[in-house]
């Protein structure tokens, strides 16, 4: 290898993103030890926010029109420097990317006034965040299995750590272990998976197996084998995107872990590994959407399924978000499942709309505290429409849009989503889906009805944190403006999804 | 004007929704924001009301044309667009609907008082929505509307309805949302089929295979047969009127149930006349079984709010046989009777709200001889009984008299049409068996005895009602030249589909037989 070339810049400039949040997280580490005690929490915070803003802005500033790569782990040549490289930016990691930032930077302003009140706000917290924002950024980023790899298991692990940050507490660290059992297991499946994939190929970078398959590798030697790689792998996927039948660790671990953890998981996980997904569906494993697609079909009609009968017996509202979330992650497969890259928009509306919703369903349920005690059933919504009318007409219009009633933004999603499926010949599955979205209604009004058809006596503590408000609100705007007028979004998600598979033509 | 001429139905959809809004932002104390409320929302209503009159009176009725039209682009992405437009047959149910809102506030004025501002503005989004549905020309529109419509009437339900709300109020909710969804997949289907529009316009001239118009007309089916609601789709009817607040069951019998009869007009026969032709007849023993099943079932009810409820199924069962008879003059009548339907079974439960805020019963057998204390509501019960039992000289008669005569003449629906005639002499059955037992006789309580007269607020909100009960009953032809040229070309283009879809059908036949 030619020393010359190692240090080029271009060989690294579109992982600066990643490499800056790492900086910051060791920078974070030493400061927050050595800082005094009164101020380590302020400090941290403040600093994460500022390497969060500093990420985004290294991400955003850069919106590459064609691909790039980094990390090549070969001096590349002209020839095969695509396949060599382990990081791939395009618009599609660009769009991933800056939304994880995003929504971690919102997720963070939910946890001060919950930790603060249950004095367990460590300085700690902020850099596991940050840490599993870093893994997602890898995660999505990737250009190879092992590289997806270990951003995986990076953002896994400061998830189960932060699921356990109540470590007092029994749910909480039983939550935590559990996860951590799970998550490993799928993990381990995963790898599993990959395993098979490069001894059939020979390859572990995205573009290696793409071109292995398009050209009969493996699946002329071992179809069997093959497919059984490819099931396992996409297994490892389900318990990280929590689709049924992999979804068991969900409604544990959204109960046990506190609230606002809770609330990162849902989204900025979902939302990585969601993309992972999409590129590894339409990437690698593009030549096999045949076989994939059955798959893909049945944890969508599984996760339906389960989620929204599930979720309609639930009396704790984190449990029943859980399903909420099994549910949704099923619409959002409908599109996956045509098999087709102009369907990849849709299931992106789709999360980013998803995620809006979560987002200011977990803003309001953290800043309702009565006597000290935070929102855990649904009963303790009671009567929520009179005692702070402002929240419950924000949260009604959050269950209706979850709901999927016009005329917000959960609706035009759902409508993409079940057009694409209907224009690519899946009428039956959209068939299911819409009867499916009719049992979720049912949890998402019962919520509505709790609020303001049941008479409640608590009267919820007034003081609430003008960032939870802001935030909530924000959400509701957002959802009431994507259901009026979508184009925006519509827009946004079809001109990054179009990065997604470019590479496809190899005339294999 | 001419600016308000070219924005007219945007400013009918808008301006309810922008008086929800101001709802919101009413400060002070509890009872100044209720006073207030109710104000707002009565002058909200009342300008829509004007707005809407001005636009009746500015209808050309002569063309069967889409008038008043707007045309934007909406979504991009979709090819959807903003596309609103009224013609003979939607427009009446604009002015119904800007007509009964004022009512129902003021029905409402006394006999809601908690959380006002909120069931002010549930009301006046409900109108904003209903009005929508009745203009949009996009399909993505309609459906917006459609099931935004939804929301507001689930709150008016579920808060300030009866004891037992909660179940009436999801019942409501999750059976119309489930026949809706379906529609929402064939309007997909549609969508495509139409080269990526949702325009309603152009989907009125496609052609689609017999068998897919099948499947579609039967998602569309059961989303508007279950708002008609049609036999055996109505079982949420009775709970959702029992329980509403009576406003509630005003807009709900007057214009919620005219969106599944307007949805038939508007999509089913227009856009799949094939299928609707094959279904004719089945739907016409449905309608026969409403007619006569649920008058049977009203006749046995002793709560008169549900007694009146499954009058509402029964006498729209006239409109869905009038409606698919599909000869000018049934589907006129059909027209026809949904106004008076709206006008009758609208007043009948304002009636029964005015004696249930004195007495909070609607037990049958606790009333009685309500005439000797409350003469003019018994005058007023009288003129609606009459209405509804289709008295001629009142707007009834002429409507149910154009659908029966008008099904006679359509073919295989004879004996239809007579299992129709004999369900209004059931309806005369109950109707004044309901009179004879509530209004005459010797008062059965004490509490009759000490019921007050009617207030002013009261009388007043039945007078536009029964002027229209009487000038339609007398004077018709106005309301039927408004509809005539919007029907006539319906039936036109539909006879037309029916003569072709049959040669086609001889055509196979004969091959076959060579």
């Amino acid at each position: 290898m030619d020393m010359m070339n190692v240090f080029n810049w271009s060989f690294y400039s579109a992982g600066i993103a990643e490499m800056f949040v790492m900086v910051v997280c060791l920078v974070l580490l030493v400061a927050g030890a050595f800082s005094h005690k009164s101020v380590e929490g302020k400090f941290v915070r403040n600093l994460t926010q500022l390497g969060l803003l500093g990420a985004l802005i290294m991400v955003v500033g850069h919106i590459p029109e064609v691909r790039e790569f980094a990390f090549p782990t070969m001096v590349p040549d002209a020839t095969t420097a695509a396949s060599l490289s382990l990081f791939v930016n395009d618009k599609f990691t660009v769009f991933l990317k800056a939304f994880i930032i995003v929504s971690a930077m919102l997720s963070l302003y939910l946890v001060d006034d919950y930790m603060t009140r249950k004095k367990t706000r460590k300085y700690e917290y902020d850099i596991l965040v940050l840490l599993s924002v870093l893994g997602a950024m890898v995660m999505v980023s990737a250009n190879d299995m092992l590289m997806m790899y270990i951003g995986l298991e990076l953002m896994s692990f400061c998830l189960y750590i932060l699921t356990a940050f109540h470590r007092k507490e029994a749910k909480s660290s039983e939550a935590g272990l559990k996860y951590f059992i799970l998550g490993s297991l799928a993990s381990g499946i995963l790898l599993f998976g990959m395993s098979y994939i490069y001894g059939l190929t020979g390859e572990t970078s995205f573009e290696g197996i793409q071109y292995a398959l398009a050209h009969g590798k493996g699946m002329l030697e071992a179809p069997m084998l093959l497919t059984f790689a490819m099931v396992l792998f996409i297994t490892g996927m389900a318990f990280k995107i929590s689709a049924a039948p992999f979804h068991m660790w969900t409604p544990d671990v959204y109960e046990g872990a506190p609230t606002p953890v809770t609330a990162y998981m849902s989204i900025v996980p979902k939302v990585a590994a969601m993309g992972i997904f999409v590129r590894v569906l339409f990437e690698p494993l593009m030549y096999m959407s045949d076989q994939w697609q059955q798959i893909v079909i049945a944890l969508s009609i599984l996760s339906m399924t389960v989620g929204s009968f599930m979720a309609i017996v639930q009396n704790s509202v984190k449990r029943l978000l859980a399903y909420s979330s099994i549910a949704n992650i099923g619409f959002m497969l409908i599109p996956l499942a045509t098999a087709s890259t102009q369907a990849i928009d849709e299931a992106m509306s789709y999360l980013i709309v998803y995620s809006i919703m979560t987002l200011g369903v977990f803003a309001i349920l953290l800043s309702l505290r009565m006597r000290e005690k935070f929102v855990e059933s649904i009963d303790d919504l009671k009567g929520l429409s009179k005692t702070s009318p402002a929240f419950a007409a924000a949260m009604a219009i959050l269950m209706f849009s979850l709901a999927g009633v016009p005329p917000f933004a959960g609706f035009m999603v759902k409508l993409e989503a079940f057009r694409v499926g209907v224009e690519m010949g899946l009428t039956w599955l959209v068939t299911i889906g819409v009867i499916l979205s009719v049992v979720s209604a049912y949890y998402c009004l019962r919520i509505v009805k709790v609020m303001y058809f049941d008479e409640g006596s608590e009267v919820y503590s007034p003081e609430v944190p003008s960032g939870l408000r802001v935030i909530a609100w924000a959400m509701v705007v957002l959802i009431i403006g994507f259901g009026i007028l979508p184009n925006n979004l519509f827009e946004l998600t079809e001109v990054v999804s179009q990065s997604v598979s470019v590479s496809q033509n190899f005339n294999g | 004007m001419e600016t308000i001429n070219n924005h007219m139905l945007t400013i009918l959809t808008f301006l309810p929704l922008v008086g929800a809004l101001f709802m919101v932002l009413i400060p002070g104390s509890e009872e100044t924001r209720a006073a207030n409320a109710r104000k707002l929302a009565l002058l909200f209503s009342s300008v829509t009301l004007v707005l809407s009159l001005t636009m009746l009176f500015g209808f050309d009725p002569s063309t069967a044309n889409m008038q008043f039209e707007i045309k934007n682009q909406w979504i991009e992405s979709l090819n959807a667009h903003y596309h609103m437009g009224v013609d003979g047959i939607s427009i009446l149910f604009v002015v119904l609907t800007a007509l009964l809102t004022p009512i129902c506030i003021l029905v409402s004025w006394k006999s809601i008082d908690k959380r006002v501002p909120l069931y002010m503005a549930a009301f006046l989004s409900l109108e904003a929505f209903v009005i929508g549905v009745f203009c949009a020309l996009d399909m993505l529109l309609f459906y917006v509307f459609w099931e935004a419509m939804l929301i507001p009437m689930f709150l008016i339900i579920g808060v300030w309805g009866g004891e037992n709300r909660v179940y009436a109020a999801l019942k409501f909710f999750l059976y119309t949302f489930l026949g809706s969804v379906l529609m929402l997949v064939a309007l997909v289907y549609l969508y495509l089929q139409n080269g990526n529009s949702f325009d309603i316009l152009s989907m009125h001239g496609m052609y689609l295979d017999t068998p897919v118009q099948l499947w579609l007309f039967a998602a569309f089916f059961i989303a508007f047969a279950v708002k008609v609601p049609m036999w055996p789709f109505h079982t949420w009817l009775p709970d959702a009127h029992v329980q509403a607040p009576t406003a509630g069951s005003v807009i709900l019998a007057g214009i919620l149930l005219k969106m599944g009869a307007y949805g038939f007009l508007r999509f089913s026969i227009p856009i799949m006349p094939e299928a609707t032709y094959i279904f004719t007849p089945y739907i016409y023993a449905l309608s026969a079984i409403a007619i006569v099943y649920t008058a049977l079932v009203a006749f046995a009810q002793t709560d008169v709010k549900k007694m009146i409820a499954y009058s509402s199924v029964s006498h729209m069962g006239f409109v869905t046989l009038g409606i698919f008879a599909a000869t000018v003059e049934s589907m006129q009548g059909a027209v026809m009777q949904m106004i008076n339907h709206g006008i009758v079974s609208s007043a009948l439960f304002m009636l029964i709200g005015v004696i249930y805020d004195r007495m909070h019963t609607r037990d049958i057998e606790r009333f009685g001889g309500i005439a000797n204390r409350m003469p003019f509501y018994a005058l007023l019960f009288m003129l609606f009984t009459m209405a509804a039992v289709g008295l001629p000289g009142t707007n009834s008669f002429v409507g149910e008299f154009l659908i029966l005569t008008g099904a006679y003449t359509a073919t295989h629906a004879q004996l239809y049409t007579v299992i129709a005639c004999l369900g209004i002499v059931l309806g005369a059955v109950y109707m004044l068996s309901l009179y004879k037992r509530m209004i005459m006789g010797e008062p059965v309580t004490q509490e009759i005895m000490r019921l007050q007269h009617m207030e002013k607020r009261e009388k007043l909100m039945f007078v536009p009602l029964v002027f229209l009960v009487l000038y339609l009953g007398f004077a018709p032809n106005k309301a039927l030249n408004i509809t005539e040229a919007s029907v006539t070309k319906l039936v036109a283009d539909y006879s037309m589909q029916v003569v072709e879809y049959e040669n086609k059908n001889l055509q196979v036949a004969h091959l076959e037989d060579k």
